[in-house]
């Protein structure tokens, strides 16, 4: 397909795949929970994707399931109070310090990590 | 950060008895709950401080600035909008926390974006909310 100037319009067939979604190797994601895992008072690591659907875990199947449930939706509430608060901003890291224990919840675009240490 | 604010003892409150809500703090404690809002504020790094009450009034207010230092434009939107959104998050982490525990509870709450940190103790009858530049917790 080629326009009035002869320059190829963007058609599926014209146009270069798109770039494969970017994924880190599984040995990467490995290495990363086991590392993480060994720091001194980290009791657990748990990996959603947006669905809420936890695709890595250290913790047992039934913690697994109700981490993965209540923290997610905490998040979302969360990342929408700073984008009620300023629509350019974005939420980097939620800290909830409890008596026994802290979840640490790193959210990113395709996946969010949640980590439960004892704080020290 | 450190240690929450203890603004008003439930002993102060029972001293007064008439007049509206917020007279109800006695003047003692008052001062001692601006110069600690003033040492909190003074703090490096702190870009603003606010004190809701239970009925989510903001009862106590700095100015608050975003991270280069610079007031924001409207301040008493700001002041109300964390006073209406941040008590009521604070609730579902306390709630989220129970959930998982039910004889655990929620200390403190750190809420990290690209542009501040908000940092937030909430009790009974007070939530302190302490915004900070993100840079300033390293």
């Amino acid at each position: 397909h080629f326009d009035a100037r002869g320059r190829a319009e963007r058609s599926s067939l014209a146009a270069p795949p798109a770039d494969p979604p970017v994924t880190m190797a599984t040995n990467e994601v490995e290495e990363a929970v086991k590392r993480i895992n060994s720091h001194k008072g980290v009791l657990g690591i748990l990996i959603v994707n947006n669905d809420g659907i936890p695709i890595k875990t250290t913790l047992e199947p039934a913690e697994t399931v109700q981490h993965a449930a209540l923290v997610t939706h905490f998040a979302k509430k969360t990342k929408g109070v700073i984008k009620a608060l300023d629509p350019d901003n974005e939420l980097t890291f939620v800290r909830v310090r409890s008596k026994k224990h802290e979840i640490l919840i790193a959210p990113d675009v395709d996946y969010t990590l949640v980590v439960l240490q004892n704080p020290q | 950060f450190s240690s929450p604010v203890v603004v008003v003892s439930r002993t102060a409150r029972r001293t007064e008895s008439l007049g509206p809500r917020r007279a109800r703090v006695s003047s003692v404690a008052m001062s001692e709950v601006e110069a600690t809002l003033q040492r909190i504020n003074g703090h490096k790094g702190v870009l603003g401080t606010i004190i809701v009450n239970e009925d989510g009034e903001a009862v106590r207010a700095t100015t608050v600035c975003d991270k280069n230092g610079v007031p924001v434009a409207d301040q008493n939107a700001v002041v109300k909008q964390m006073a209406d959104l941040l008590p009521a998050l604070a609730s579902m982490a306390r709630n989220m926390v129970r959930d998982l525990d039910p004889s655990n509870d929620l200390r403190f709450l750190r809420i990290r974006s690209k542009d501040h940190e908000i940092m937030v103790h909430a009790d009974t009858e007070f939530t302190l909310i302490v915004i900070q530049n993100p840079a300033a917790a390293e």
